[in-house]
């Protein structure tokens, strides 16, 4: 309970703060007993968790708070012992397919015939208790991470238990999962909270916390906060805790070069050197670099993702930008496709430097 | 100890660097031969200062011997080839000995005479060795594989390859138990628990195959007079021991039965052997044995329930002395484990599921074997150089022995396709030798190596015109010996990655233009992809082609300036960087509170990408002072907050000292320094500064966190049972937090009886004794419990 | 009432309406008379061939075949004589070889005399692989001879979207039926008629059926689930909201029509500050690419006032984004690409 993210993360539906459309809905549906699937998607620090959670305390009680990871073993068809973690509650449990590898198809499987067929077993004793609610919640996060096989697995058994579970899949985006899946759940989308969401309730906190300002107009200074964050909820939390933790009294118009993270600067400055100093040295140069880039655990289609838009900043001319935008969904295509990241950081790089010696 | 009779050991581990170690061994051989530091423990600076003028010196040397005194010559050059770094032990000792002050201080005469002591008589043992190896006649073991035949034997017959740093660490760590196994005397207590052992019981040596991790580990113990147990995949590890089983059920418990038996591989005085010397387990392959699960069980519970009775054993010191024999009915352990492995980090099997060895890792000390590599760094300092070079002398001796007629430019080309795995070079060396019988540079040709391919790949035979060139590699490629390089994809990559690493080069000395990089990126894209795609790939030798047909030249320079210094490494470097973040971000993550992890959407990109970067500032905030009294109010809550995240986060803040350097650190554990901390040349700040700034802070900040952390435990079993009726019970709950040295605490009792007898009923009195650092008030009593609360109900 | 009885009803509110209202037998089906014709003549002379019913989703596959064999053998006789497998169910090598080949020899169960009054009650198994497209090669060729081993009392019924993913030995082994996408007024007329089963308020002011129908692409089922999703969210409201075209749509996740004049517009605007800014907002609201993909090409492609060389070029940006997104490529990247792409044509 000790950072902000934790300390300040809603609870039930009504303290969430923004979204309230989506909030009312979710409240209704909770409220009507009936549960339909839901998949619900949305980009990242945006508070999809954060209303699942809400929801299930709405209609579970606090006990959905009650979490316990369990190991689970699974044997595989080619006898091999299979090993994942699932966070439980009483009334939920949690899974992420990426710890299963190429298994996930079978372990889904299982796994959901498993709970429903004790939930089954136990329904007496259920039905006894002040719930009313005979199924238990599953949810799936990084659905979209899940192959083909597995939604394709998931599709059925989402209708044949559909009396005792209710799926609840968690994604950035839909595009990649599989139509049937798609049909059969209640889509719930969750837009980033806006400027204005993050900035209130960054004011909210820093009221709250006691921070010190040294002028009064604010408002700048959390939009500053918000928009290096992205509108991730999540990041500007962070971001803001530590520049209180850096600055006793914090001035709005100076010190917020501390929430730009190292590796940001890093491919801002790689930008720039591609602009200015288009040769075949700093083309080794950017090389080293990115392959400490990658060794700290930097995606590296984030990586080309952060140049894109650090190039497209600094680079005036709008035919090179449609050419950049160009090689970077190429690139990024290959980043998707191949495993040699390196291969192709450098050749986007290459290539955008060939593209703007063209245009000069 | 019985046993300590036979050895000898004088050794001041305080400083090794500097202080001479002499291990005389009697072995059954009956020769003695004594080393010093220098031999072990070359300082590495002193060899980097001249490499160059050295490694010259010695080459002349060598072709002289050759022609003149081949015989005489003999022993000197046997032992310049086990040991690596030839410097001293040349006949040019004597002028070393003159060279040793030139190093700046004055050194007095007893070192300086000391020191050429050592030097005869070093000299002296490499003749006796020599003339040993003499003896031994070559013809009898001829139809060995050579790499058993070479195994070596001696510390001295060692190939270091660049580990020299790691077989000090390895040396460091035994060094350390000989005062439990052999009753020595305690030196280094800083570095070592109570009883005078290293703090982690386990060692794990990992590194790739075939460098002499194992072969080390032997020959340490070995020195350090210690019987080897070993276990490994191979000696019915896996296999259940039955004859622990005996008469139950053998498939019942299988973890006990391997317990029982890792229990007593570690405390059977080796009853097999004829010496009486000590065991010292050594688990070889760990990582790949089939039960490895069970095993690292067993080792955990082994240094768990040890820790227990260390405890216990130390509770007990301060009251009575306790007898060694009590020792050994605890679980203490009192003897060295070693455990080897390939592989600590991923799962090379494919298993999912937890690795085995991320539950090793934290019990254990672990040393990290590099192959031999040479390069620059990026800085541009030079490394590697010397690990190479005792690769290839030991080849070249190797060579001499068997009379190969092999040149060094042929052994350099053999490593450099073996990849700097020793053993695979040896076996390369017979192997090939054995089929052409001449064993020249036909063997070479037989199988081309991805690394002449890439040669190839760069370079346009003058005599051809280019088509025609190309027509005989596409031909090469097709049916001709390239086929099995481009056929065979793990080794196709190589000759990819070998080529990537050096276009820029080459594009760099011709026209320095980004066209062709360009070009070059989408065949790369091409190759990524039809490789990734696990069909068979025969159009990836299209792209060989290609490289050539836009790279090469006619005479390609092979060694000159390079545009990246380490291009060779870098991708291999980064891969293992990467693997050890990716574990350190599972370890902190799997130490989150439940809560935390989902508030913070636990994956692992975010992790990395946003949340340690910011937690790592976070943690480090410029405090005004070390004091808490001066402290500002928003300073002060600083410090509460970092303590609470420090206890939800179960982080725990470490004194490291840096075994070669000397230099202690700040840190936090688990260390995610390595994951927020950039080098290069794009940074903001160079990372020296941020190590330097983050120490500074947190010199100020350790002290107050720890002291807040043990208020807040304080304060919480207080609160636990605020209404305790005992008043000792409750009193001495106080004073735990005053000081916790057990010295004091009898005073402390005696201070409590005469407050209870004499002042009751005086409020502050009590409070101030468990006052620290004038840190004030926990919480539990800024209630101002009295003496009347306690007793009057 | 009992707990059963309470329970079999919770278990009916919980059933999905697609199962709720799967026709019951041939004649329901809608909008495939062709193949419903030619089933009905078998069901009449009891002989069926192996067959292979292929198709978009959502045009009644799997009911048919359903339908089919409960009019063959009726309720009691099925549960002997009908095997359903899906790609939720194992379905690799080894079950070919064992669970599918067991229940292809047994020796056909007897039907009871009730049964055979009511029923055909032929004398053959049907084993339904639904799904088929998603079984693995090894799979499919060691059904082969299964089927032509067993063809005597076992009958296969393959179901697939895509037949260009059965192994060509399987496919002529089996006579196929297309199964195309239902007309209009079929699919409005079921629709209409679960509205009325169910009770629903619609919003009077737009054809919210039509709308539905729209935006599932003649996919029934899709149809029917949205109708339902829709229906439970205005359904868990405090005061009974009606269904409108915008619940339908949010549902859906089909992105708002505004939006996609908004993204026209800023493209035509060629300015690509405003275009990436504005492609940052769409992602940010977390719409799904892919959709807007495929709304915005509705959108161009049926403008009449492009003209076709410049819808060409939109066309082919087009593929290559969705092909792009299909190989798992960031979305953002990709809609700024296309977005930028376009405004270079137009």
């Amino acid at each position: 309970m000790s950072l902000w993210v934790d300390k300040y993360r809603p609870k039930t539906l009504d303290q969430l703060l923004y979204h309230d459309s989506i909030t009312q809905s979710l409240k209704a549906l909770s409220k009507s007993g009936d549960f339909p699937h839901l998949l619900i998607y949305g980009p990242s620090g945006a508070g999809k968790k954060t209303r699942i959670y809400c929801t299930l305390n709405e209609i579970f009680g606090s006990s959905v708070e009650k979490l316990k990871i369990d190991v689970k073993t699974f044997v595989t068809s080619s006898n091999r012992k299979l090993e994942f973690n699932v966070l439980s509650s009483p009334y939920h449990l949690e899974i992420t397919p990426s710890d299963m590898g190429n298994n996930d198809r079978v372990v889904i499987q299982d796994l959901l015939k498993d709970i429903a067929s004790t939930e089954q077993v136990d329904f007496n004793n259920q039905s006894s208790s002040k719930t009313k609610h005979r199924f238990k919640i599953v949810i799936i996060n990084e659905a979209d991470s899940l192959s083909r096989d597995a939604q394709a697995a998931l599709r059925r058994t989402m209708e044949k238990y559909s009396s005792n579970i209710r799926l609840i899949l968690v994604c950035n985006s839909i595009s990649n999962i599989i139509a049937p899946i798609k049909s059969r759940t209640l889509l719930v989308r969750i837009p980033s909270p806006s400027i204005t969401d993050i900035n209130s309730i960054l004011s909210n906190i820093s009221v709250k916390e006691g921070i010190k300002f040294s002028s009064n107009d604010l408002e700048p200074f959390y939009t500053k906060v918000s928009t290096a964050s992205n509108r991730n909820l999540r990041r500007a939390l962070l971001s803001f805790e530590t520049l209180t933790m850096q600055n006793e009294t914090i001035k709005p118009e100076t010190n917020l070069s501390i929430i730009n993270l190292d590796w940001e600067v890093i491919i801002k400055n790689i930008a720039n050197n591609i602009k200015t100093a288009r040769n075949v040295a700093t083309l080794a140069k950017i090389r080293t670099v990115f392959y400490e880039l990658l060794s700290h655990c930097i995606p590296a289609r984030i990586i080309l993702k952060t140049l894109l838009f650090n190039l497209i900043e600094i680079i005036p001319d709008v035919r090179v930008v449609q050419e950049l935008v160009n090689l970077a969904s190429v690139f990024d295509e290959r980043l998707s496709l191949g495993q040699k990241s390196i291969f192709h950081l450098e050749g986007f790089v290459a290539k955008s430097m060939v593209t703007i010696d063209q245009y000069n | 100890m019985a046993t300590v009779d036979e050895f000898t050991m004088e050794v001041d581990s305080i400083n090794l660097s500097e202080s001479t170690l002499f291990t005389q061994e009697r072995n059954d051989n009956d020769y003695d031969f004594q080393m010093t530091d220098s031999l072990l423990f070359a300082e590495p600076e002193k060899v980097q200062e001249q490499p160059g003028v050295i490694e010259e010196k010695e080459e002349d040397d060598e072709e002289e011997d050759d022609i003149l005194t081949s015989h005489i010559s003999q022993p000197f050059k046997e032992v310049k080839l086990f040991n690596g770094r030839t410097v001293k032990l040349k006949p040019k000792t004597k002028s070393a000995t003159v060279q040793a002050p030139v190093q700046g201080s004055y050194m007095d005469m007893d070192t300086l005479f000391s020191k050429a002591n050592l030097h005869n008589t070093i000299k002296e043992n490499n003749r006796k060795l020599a003339e040993m190896e003499e003896h031994t006649p070559v013809a009898s073991t001829s139809s060995q594989i050579w790499t058993e035949k070479y195994r070596p034997t001696k510390f001295l017959q060692l190939c270091s390859a660049g580990n020299d740093k790691q077989y000090r660490l390895v040396l460091h760590w035994l060094k350390k138990w000989s005062s439990v196994v052999f009753g020595e005397q305690v030196h280094d207590s800083d570095h070592s628990d109570g009883l005078g052992r290293p703090h982690r019981k386990i060692l794990l040596i990992h590194g790739p195959p075939g460098i002499g991790k194992t072969a080390v580990v032997h020959i340490l113990a070995k020195q350090m007079g210690y019987a080897i147990q070993e276990l490994n995949a191979a000696n019915s590890m896996d296999i259940l021991p039955q004859s622990a089983a005996n008469g139950s059920n053998p498939y019942a418990n299988a973890a006990s039965a391997l317990k029982l038996k890792i229990l007593n591989a570690l405390t059977s005085n080796s009853l097999t052997s004829t010496t009486s010397k000590p065991s010292c387990l050594v688990i070889d392959e760990i990582d790949s044995l089939a039960n490895a699960n069970d095993v690292v069980k067993v080792l955990n519970d082994l240094v768990a329930s040890d820790q227990k009775a260390l405890n216990k054993k130390l509770k007990k010191a301060s009251t009575e002395e306790t007898s060694k024999k009590s020792k050994k009915k605890d679980v203490l352990l009192s003897r060295p484990i070693i455990c080897i492995a390939n592989e600590i980090y991923s799962n090379q099997n494919g298993k999912f599921g937890p690795n085995p060895m991320d539950k090793l890792r934290p019990i254990a000390e672990i040393v990290p074997f590099r192959k031999p590599q040479s390069g620059k760094t990026t800085t541009g300092q030079k490394f590697g150089g010397n690990a190479m070079k005792s690769v290839k002398d030991h080849l070249m001796w190797i060579n001499e022995r068997e009379k190969l007629g092999l040149d060094s430019r042929a052994i350099g080309d053999i490593v450099d396709t073996c990849d700097g795995d020793i053993r695979a070079c040896i076996n390369y060396i017979q192997f090939n030798a054995k089929k052409t019988g001449t064993a020249n540079d036909s063997s070479m040709d037989k199988q081309i190596s991805w690394y002449s391919m890439v040669d190839e790949l760069f370079r346009r035979e003058p005599q051809l015109k280019k088509d025609e060139n190309f027509m005989f590699l596409l031909d090469k490629f097709m049916n001709g010996t390239g086929k099995s390089v481009v056929s065979n994809s793990s080794s196709f990559d190589r000759v990819i990655m070998g080529s990537f690493n050096r276009y820029l080069d080459t594009v760099h000395l011709q026209d320095d233009s980004l066209i062709r990089p360009s070009e070059f990126s989408d065949w790369l894209g091409f190759y990524d992809q039809i490789s990734s795609s696990n069909k068979d790939n025969q159009y990836s030798g299209l792209v060989g082609l290609k490289i050539w047909s836009l790279f090469s030249q006619m005479n390609p320079q092979k060694n000159g300036a390079k545009l990246i210094p380490n291009a060779r490494n870098l991708d291999f470097d980064s891969f293992e960087a990467l693997k050890q973040n990716k574990a350190t971000v599972k370890r902190i993550t799997d130490k989150l509170p439940l809560q935390t992890q989902l508030s913070l959407g636990v994956n692992g990109d975010s992790m990395a990408g946003y949340f340690l970067p910011y937690m790592s500032k976070l943690l480090a905030p410029s405090l005004s002072s070390k004091i808490k009294s001066t402290l500002s109010e928003t300073e002060q809550g600083w410090v509460r907050k970092i303590a609470s995240i420090v206890k939800d986060f179960n982080l725990s803040l470490l004194n490291v000292k840096d075994i070669e350097t000397g230099v202690v650190s700040l840190q936090i554990s688990p260390n995610w320094d390595s994951l927020t901390l950039y080098e290069n040349e794009f940074t903001l700040l160079p990372s020296a500064t941020i190590v330097k700034q983050t120490q500074i802070r947190r010199q100020n900040l350790f002290p107050l966190i720890s002291a807040e952390l043990e208020r807040h435990e304080i304060s919480r079993k207080s609160q636990k049972r605020p209404n305790e009726t005992e008043p000792e019970e409750s009193a001495k709950k106080r004073f735990r937090g005053g000081n916790s040295v057990d010295f004091f605490k009898g005073k402390y009792q005696d201070m409590n009886t005469q407050i209870k007898s004499e002042t009751p009923d005086d409020d502050f009195q009590p409070a101030r004794i468990w006052v620290k650092y004038h840190e004030g008030f926990s919480n539990a009593v800024r209630k101002n419990i009295g003496w009347k609360d306690i007793w009057l109900p | 009432m009992t707990t059963t009885d309470q329970y079999e009803e919770e278990r009916l509110h919980h059933t999905p309406w697609v199962e709720k209202y799967r026709p019951k037998n041939l004649d329901d089906v809608a909008s495939q008379e062709h193949a419903v014709a030619i089933l009905k003549r078998t069901l009449a002379t009891a002989n069926l061939p192996h067959m292979l019913f292929y198709g978009p989703p959502g045009t009644g596959k799997t009911s048919t075949i359903l339908a089919l064999s409960k009019q063959l053998f009726g309720p009691n006789l099925s549960k002997s004589r009908v095997l359903e497998l899906n790609a939720s169910d194992e379905r690799g090598i080894n079950i070919v070889r064992s669970k599918i080949k067991n229940f292809a020899r047994l020796t056909i169960s007897n039907p009871t005399p009730e049964d055979l009054a009511n029923y055909p009650c032929p004398p053959y198994k049907i084993i339904i692989l639904d799904e088929a497209d998603s079984m693995t090669n090894d799979a499919q060729s060691a059904l082969r001879r299964t089927m032509e081993t067993y063809s005597g009392m076992t009958r296969f019924c393959l179901i697939c979207n895509y037949i260009t993913r059965i192994i060509d030995p399987l496919a002529s082994r089996c006579s196929k039926f297309r199964f195309k996408l239902l007309n209009n007024d079929d699919g409005l007329n079921r629709l209409k008629y679960i509205a009325e089963q169910e009770d629903l308020t619609l919003d009077q002011e737009e054809p919210v059926l039509q709308q539905v129908l729209d935006i599932s692409g003649g996919d029934l089922r899709k149809a029917i689930t949205y109708l339902q999703s829709a229906s439970k969210l205005s359904n868990s409201y405090d005061e009974h909201q009606e269904i409108s075209g915008k619940l339908i749509r949010e549902t859906a996740g089909v992105l708002y029509e505004e939006i996609i004049d908004e993204l026209v517009n800023v493209i035509k605007g060629k300015n690509h500050t405003q275009i990436s800014n504005y492609v940052n907002e769409i992602i940010l609201q977390g719409w799904s690419i892919q959709q807007l993909i495929s709304q915005l090409h509705d959108k161009l492609i049926l403008d009449d006032s492009i003209d076709s060389l410049t819808k060409n070029q939109i066309a082919i940006n087009l593929f290559e984004t969705d092909k792009r997104l299909n190989n798992g490529s960031d979305e953002h990247i990709q809609l700024l690409n296309l977005s930028l792409q376009i405004s270079k044509v137009m």
